[in-house]
């Protein structure tokens, strides 16, 4: 029967039934009820909410136990505490230790930090790519086979290997790797001090993750500097500029939006509209690699229509400077007197109408100072003659005069035509900054990795110094800086401070500039095994050919890669290992918690250059990397909840986040410094059975491998199964956390910061500490005339080097990006993803699921659409130097002519595993290379550097 | 009377809640970061059965979101008050949990010629369209729009359960799937009309947001509020003259609630989003031209949301002058959490 | 209809197509859909009232017993075979029996809170055991047991056949299931659920009378 009636006659029709049935049953009604009666029956009311069944959800609310977590075996720039939540010994789930407090009134406060990676380490912990036992490769490399060893069997192999290759061809042959994942201040530094005692080539790996600030280093001769998140709340005007907040700074963004609410103008500076463009009250769509230009231009609007803080700039920069027009060189004191110091600089001072020394050059010693007593440096004009010492007359002339000039490229009409945004946009850009009381500019390591890059940064720097917004409360540049902990310096190296060294320290201030001799020198004499990564991979993992390309360079480079390379090489400003005058090749490379094969240009030479000429190679992980799977022991790590540690103290935040052990280490694995220790001792077993003896490493100081232990446990003070000791020197012995030892400490959790400390300078901050304000940069300059740890002592725009003077980039200017990777329409950016930092977190499941599961590049539906793509196909990116297949998102975001790939997929991510770094030889900068003053290899500090944005490549349908 | 500000009264049929909870989205400082999404998914939906479950989910918009094309799944009430029927979205449509090949990457021993990818090539997932959006660039926009459960006050679920397997709280208003009840018919999975109900498989149930109740007992808020690192998530009584809550949605009427024409008065609201004014192609902004089309935020927040971006801005410009605005300064949120969620300012380490 | 007496192991006639049932008589019985309008859910009653409900209208049911166990067997065409619920949009195909739990009780409204019902309901996902359900109204059904009724089914030419059985007595869940003695006349309804045509729950097939079986002494 097929029922077609209308609702409502269907409904009379149920009556009827109803009722017809009712009837018939109602002579058996009675009887039923009596039934039921009889039987006892209860019968629920329908409706009746049941007793306790909201205890379901209430139930699974509970735990055993609370212990405070961190993130601290990883390089994230995010410092948070967090409260791990432990059931039935696993741990089941973490919250926020939200107890940070606002500094005063005037600010929001710092709860919660901690981002949707953070809320689910738990799961990764516990995830599939986990490792659990110490593996040893069968088959081929790469081939995903594996047997399970024992920590005996690994430790000896890699033992004799280490002494095999030390031995036979020097300690140099044998590569360390802990790239940027080891900069916690836990006892994973453990590692560090392993691998210094043996003498074994350490790279760094910093260059080569793209996060070298060279245009601040250049101009301020600092590596980074940074405020604390809550000071934009002093900013009139925020720009952010090549940056995704929203993305990369996921605890602490919300200050950028509430200041908004405050008052503060926020303007984003992007060729593609992101996360955080959308909370701006701007959005300046830049062409992609125009940066230089824009600021150049904005700089113009403010010198020209006089908005510049003239005190500031005649105090602070170098621009009252004279520079000898005949050589492009500043005029020195060597230039005029016989004898006469090539570090002291001059001015001409209207007050008294004469040159001057200025106050600042690098030869007036350590009590120079940037106080003007008086002076009025002129800053425009024509130029006049000096008589040198040789009797020759040149003409002078400011670096201003020259800045101007400089400048007459960048009109607004003109920088217009580069950045694709009108006059006008960037002409009010520049009256508002000029107007602004204080300016803060976010411009973080996403802004480092152009190849021009360098020229962006002094950009920005000098809108910051022309309009006095650096080492101001609510201004500077935001790149991110930390807060060092003393404690740290009596644990880690060989060689500690003398005890009158500390007196200094604590008593007394030293110029920053002195600071940083003195550790160049001390890295200089301790840390020399240190040398840049992408050097080493120039030389030994085939990235030379597409580095050396001319066609992959400015046309007016200033020198080539080649002879930069040599020179930087031959004069030893740059160091390189094992040194190829000898010979020797690399013969064993072990990588701890890293994932160069992931991070690497162009991945693909290493794997076919260099790996063959390791003979083992090692990997220490929590996770099966990509590169571990390319290697040939691997052994397992705990992570971040199974034993101690001490997250990096970040600028942004003013407290020291420690981790306690919550869990013990799961499965077979093991903390770096049980690793570390278990390696030293049995390194030093062999080395003794066998009697050997010292070994002469790379600069011929004597190893000896039969005490590499004893001096690693510092005779027996640290012990290999417990690290509670270090942790307990550390915060016992750092006045910054109110040298309260670790129970204490790690019972916090989060410790808020006390004082700066006696490093305080390696900070980079720069600025007094005050418990109850902001924190701002510079202002020791700014305020102390302190000089800048530059040659001149002060903000320094002009490089009078021979090679930036051929460049043409003596004087900040903007240069077009040069096409490497081939004649191709498109442009490849990236930046930090908002779901993993680097590789870790990139294979968890969950936050997989709320990606597309694999690989994707952001395309514009512009370039989509005149190539054939549709929503939901996978495109080919590729270049002349490689090629990866991934998931092609059209965008409305994107800009034509950009492909966006965010970054960190694991090679075996990628079909083939050609991951997205293929197309990407990176190539830097050769001036780049130069030896400076401020601007010169250290550790950590400047060198060869990753510049993978602005790649050229092209896409079709895969 | 529980809530009157958007002009209606609650069904007489159901239970009226002495008090009504209420969370604010300010969509002005959601980072899209889904921080609220990990932080539920681990405190409640992560064993069998939940694995595909999101109680709450952000979705960039303009797009079409969890599940797919929800917006236009039906369910909840005609403008007379009648249910209006809905469309049962899939498994796909919402996302479901994919499984990957970790160990034949890993372990198996074939080398390059495998890699890791979910199984069986899925076409959707609940974040699917992130950051992709709408317009012509540079006239490009989107904007994130986090999502739960809205516990209702006319919940088109609970009407639709033939069980009464659904009950919205006395003390709080909170809307609950008693468990015991349910069969998993997944009536109130079709009448939703903000799809935000989700089958458990393996129990046969329906299964959703539950505002975090056991926390809320504890006095402690919620935890894709609480754990927000955005502090975008406000939570409080609507009576609650103290909360912020009262004061975005009822003193100053700043905050909208989501398609409230599907006539199941949401408790949750939405501090709707600003953009970067609209450009021509030099870069020019045109501050008379919106960047996100009106039209297209009056189809998610009601015609209302015209006055409220005008309050919205003009409070700002007082700002900039340097006078004081409480809408702003609420929205900023000086002293975590009583400044957010002053009913339930306790950590959950406490609480045990 | 008879519930005829076989003096054989019931689980000889557990299978559908066990050659026993050929020589048992059958009650062909006529469905109709449920009217809508009286479900206990306003969204049922009135937002899906268009919607064509009972797709399956007929079905052929047999009844045996061995003086330990009932048996009922049911058979109807059904071209569309669900059997999972793996999406959120499938649902399984099923049946059920019904009882008053006392000597009578309302059908349409499933029982009453004084003439409470019993149902032994098959689910094509979970084939091997059927569950008992109590009710006393409309939205009141409870499981209260799934593993004293057996189910098998088998599913050829589009056609569906299942057998449910259960003990005569089940101790100690007097008030909550009906008991049977032989010799008794017990009435007895049925509905099929049509999985294709998203009918679960009140949605469904059912026989909008009852009938009446006699345990053959």
């Amino acid at each position: 029967m097929e029922i077609k009636v209308t609702r409502r006659r269907f409904l009379e029709g149920a009556s009827v039934l109803a009722l017809s049935l009712t009837y018939l049953n109602c002579g058996g009604q009675k009887e039923a009820t009596k039934a039921v009666s009889a039987l006892g029956a209860k019968v629920k009311k329908p409706f009746q909410p049941y007793g306790n069944w909201q205890d379901l959800y209430r139930e699974k609310w509970q735990w055993d136990k609370v212990v405070r977590g961190a993130h601290h075996v990883l390089n994230c720039v995010s410092a948070c505490p967090f409260n791990v939540y432990v059931k039935d010994g696993i741990v089941w789930r973490e919250e926020q230790n939200a107890v940070m407090h606002a500094r005063n009134e005037k600010y929001p406060d710092f709860n919660p930090r901690g981002c949707q990676k953070g809320v689910c380490y738990s799961q990764l912990m516990y995830s599939p790519s986990r490792l659990q036992y110490p593996l040893k490769r069968v088959g081929q490399r790469g081939g995903g086979q594996w047997k399970r060893i024992t920590w005996d069997e690994a430790l000896d192999e890699i033992s004799e290997k280490v002494i095999q290759v030390s031995e036979e061809s020097g300690p140099e042959c044998v590569i360390y790797d802990s790239g940027t994942a080891n900069q916690g201040y836990g006892s994973e530094s453990a590692e560090l001090v392993a691998f210094d005692l043996l003498g074994s080539t350490e790279l760094d790996g910093w260059g080569c993750a793209g996060d070298m600030p060279l245009g601040a280093i250049m101009t301020w001769g600092l590596f980074n500097m940074d405020s604390s998140s809550d000071d934009y709340f002093n900013s009139e005007l925020i720009l952010l500029w090549i940056g995704n907040p929203s993305y990369t700074r996921i605890p602490d963004a919300h200050f950028l939006w509430e200041a908004r609410y405050n008052g503060s103008k926020v303007v984003s500076i992007a060729p593609d509209y992101n996360a955080s463009t959308m909370h701006c009250d701007q959005w300046v769509n830049v062409n992609i690699g125009s940066d230089a230009a824009l600021a150049l231009g904005m700089a113009h609007t403010i010198i020209h229509e006089n908005l510049y803080r003239k005190a500031y700039v005649q105090e602070q920069t170098d621009m009252p400077l004279l520079v000898r027009e005949d050589t492009g060189k500043f005029l020195r004191e060597a230039d005029l007197k016989k004898d006469g110091k090539s570090d002291i600089f001059y001015l001409w001072d209207l007050k008294k109408n004469k040159m001057v020394q200025a106050p600042g050059g690098e030869g007036m010693g350590v009590s120079a100072t940037l106080k003007m007593d008086g002076l009025d440096p002129v800053l425009d004009t024509d130029g006049w003659n000096v008589k040198l010492a040789n009797g020759e007359s040149v003409r002078v002339r400011t670096v201003w005069a020259r800045l101007r000039d400089r400048l007459e490229d960048y009109t607004p009409e003109k920088a217009a035509s580069i950045v694709g945004v009108s006059a006008d946009v960037i002409r009010n850009l520049g009256r508002e900054m000029g107007k602004a009381k204080a300016t803060s500019i976010f411009g973080s390591w996403g802004t480092m990795k152009h190849h021009h890059s360098d020229l962006f940064q002094r950009g920005m720097i000098l809108l910051l110094a022309l309009t006095g917004s650096t080492g101001i409360r609510g201004g500077g540049l935001h790149i991110g800086a930390w807060y060092l902990m003393s404690g740290l310096e009596k644990v880690l190296g060989e060689v500690q401070p003398t005890w009158w060294q500390e007196a200094i320290l604590k008593f007394v201030q030293p110029p920053v500039r002195e600071m940083i001799k003195h550790f160049r020198k001390y890295e200089d004499n301790y840390m020399y095994m240190w040398m840049p990564a992408l050097l080493f991979l120039y030389e030994y993992g085939g990235l030379k050919k597409a580095v050396d390309n001319p066609a992959y360079h400015d046309e007016n480079p200033g020198i080539s890669m080649p002879e930069a390379v040599k020179e930087a090489i031959t004069h030893g400003s740059m160091k390189l290992y094992p040194k190829p005058s000898t010979g020797k090749q690399p013969r064993m490379y072990i990588h701890t918690r890293v994932n160069p094969l992931r991070r690497w240009p162009k991945p693909q030479e290493a794997l076919e250059t260099l790996w063959p000429k390791f003979e083992l190679i090692v990997g220490v992980n929590i996770r099966m990397s990509a590169t571990c799977m390319y290697s040939d022991i691997v052994l397992p790590v705990c992570g971040n909840y199974e034993r101690r540690g001490i997250k990096y103290a970040q600028s942004y935040v003013p407290y020291y986040i420690f981790g306690d052990k919550v869990v013990d280490p799961l499965h077979e694995t093991k903390s770096e410094w049980e690793i570390s220790g278990l390696l030293m001792k049995t390194v030093q077993e062999k080395a003794k059975a066998k009697s050997l003896k010292p070994i002469k490493d790379a600069i011929g100081k004597e190893r000896d491998f039969t005490k590499v232990f004893d001096r690693w446990s510092k005779q027996g003070k640290f012990k290999i199964e417990d690290d509670w000791n270090y942790y307990e020197i550390v915060t016992r012995e750092s006045p910054e956390i109110g040298n309260i030892g670790w129970d204490e400490a790690v019972a916090k959790g989060a410790n808020p910061i006390q004082s700066y400390g006696p490093f305080r300078t390696h900070s980079n901050i720069c600025t007094d500490y005050e418990a109850n304000e902001s924190v701002y940069s510079g202002q020791w300059f700014t305020e102390k005339k302190m000089c800048w740890p530059t040659l001149t002592g002060r903000q320094q725009f002009y490089i009078d080097h021979d090679w930036f003077l051929k460049a043409k980039e003596e004087l900040p200017t903007h240069k077009s990006m040069p096409k490497v990777g081939g004649e191709y329409p498109l442009r490849l950016t990236g930046g930090h993803t908002r779901w993993s930092i680097h590789s870790t977190w990139r294979d968890e499941p969950h936050l997989l699921q709320l990606q597309r599961g694999e690989p994707a590049a952001w395309i514009s539906r512009e370039d989509a659409e005149a190539r054939g793509v549709q929503e939901g196909d996978k495109i080919v990116v590729f270049n002349d130097e490689g090629k990866t297949e991934l998931y092609g998102k059209i965008s409305n975001a994107v800009q034509p002519g950009q492909v966006i790939i965010y970054h960190a997929w694991e090679n075996y991510h990628f079909k083939n595993w050609e991951s997205n770094q293929q197309p990407v030889p990176s190539v830097w900068k050769a001036l780049h290379m130069a030896d400076y003053s401020q601007l010169h290899y250290r550790f950590v500090y400047a060198g060869p550097h990753h510049a993978p944005r602005g790649t050229t490549v092209d896409f079709r349908k895969a | 009377m529980a809530v009157s500000k958007i002009g209606r009264r609650i069904d007489g049929k159901l239970v009226e809640p002495k008090r009504q909870l209420a969370m604010v989205f300010d969509l002005n400082k959601c980072l899209g970061c889904h921080t609220c999404v990990m932080s539920c998914k681990t405190q409640w939906t992560r064993e069998g059965g939940m694995e595909s479950m999101w109680w709450t989910v952000v979705n960039t918009m303009p797009g079409k979101g969890t599940p797919k094309d929800w917006e236009t799944s039906g369910g909840g009430f005609l403008p007379d008050g009648t249910a209006r029927a809905g469309r049962l979205p899939t498994n796909e449509e919402f996302g479901v949990a994919w499984e990957f090949n970790y160990d034949e990457v890993f372990h198996g021993g074939k080398g390059q010629s495998v890699h890791l990818k979910p199984k069986g090539d899925p076409k959707w997932g609940p974040n699917w369209d992130e950051d992709e959006g709408s317009g012509e660039y540079p006239n490009s926009y989107y904007f994130y729009l986090p999502r739960i459960c809205n516990h209702c006050s006319h919940p088109a679920c609970v009407e639709a359960c033939p069980r009464g397997a659904i009950e919205k709280r006395e003390e709080d208003g909170v809307v609950l799937i008693n468990e015991e009840r349910c069969k998993g018919y997944r009536f109130c999975m079709e009448a939703c009309p903000y799809k935000r109900i989700y089958f458990n498989f393996k129990k046969d149930v329906s299964q959703k947001c539950i505002f975090c109740y056991p926390r809320l007992e504890k006095g402690v808020a919620p935890a894709c509020a609480r754990q927000c690192p955005g502090r975008m998530r406000h939570v409080g009584y609507l009576d609650d003259p103290n909360s912020s809550v009262y004061k975005l949605v009822t003193k100053h009427q700043v905050a909208l609630p989501l398609h409230d024409e599907f006539g199941t008065q949401p408790n949750v609201y939405y501090i709707p989003p600003m953009a970067p004014p609209k450009m021509d192609n030099q870069g020019n902004p045109l501050t008379e031209e919106r960047r996100i089309p009106r039209e297209y935020l009056e189809s998610l927040f009601g015609p209302r949301v015209n006055e409220v971006l005008a309050k919205l801005e003009g409070e700002m410009v007082k700002r900039r002058a340097g006078e004081r605005s409480e809408i702003l300064e609420t929205l900023i949120v000086y002293k975590w959490p009583q400044d957010i969620f002053p009913s339930f300012p306790n950590d959950p380490s406490d609480v045990q | 209809m008879l519930s005829k007496k076989l003096n054989v192991d019931l689980a000889e006639v557990s299978k559908p197509d066990a050659a026993a049932w050929s020589a048992v008589a059958t009650q062909e019985v006529s469905l109709i859909g449920v009217p809508l309008g009286m479900q206990p859910s306003v969204y049922i009653s009135t937002g899906l009232a268009n919607r064509k409900i009972g797709a399956v209208s007929k079905v052929s049911a047999k009844c045996v017993h061995n003086e330990t166990e009932l048996a009922i067997r049911l058979e109807w065409e059904d071209p569309n075979y669900n059997i999972e619920q793996k999406d959120n949009t499938e649902f399984p195909d099923g049946a059920a029996v019904l009882f008053p739990i006392g000597d009578d009780a309302p059908l349409m409204t499933m029982g009453s809170e004084t003439q409470p019902v019993n149902a032994w309901h098959w689910r094509a996902d979970r084939p091997a055991s059927g569950r008992s359900n109590f009710a006393a109204g409309l939205g009141t059904t409870e499981v209260t047991d799934d593993k004293q009724i057996k189910t098998e089914s088998n599913y050829a030419n589009k056609r569906w056949s299942i057998v449910l059985r259960r003990a005569l007595q089940v101790p100690g869940q007097e008030g909550k299931v009906r008991q049977f003695n032989l010799g008794d006349t017990v009435k007895m309804a049925f509905a099929v659920w049509e999985g294709s045509n998203g009918e679960r729950g009140g949605l469904k097939a059912f026989s909008p009378q009852w009938y009446e079986i006699v345990l053959e002494k």
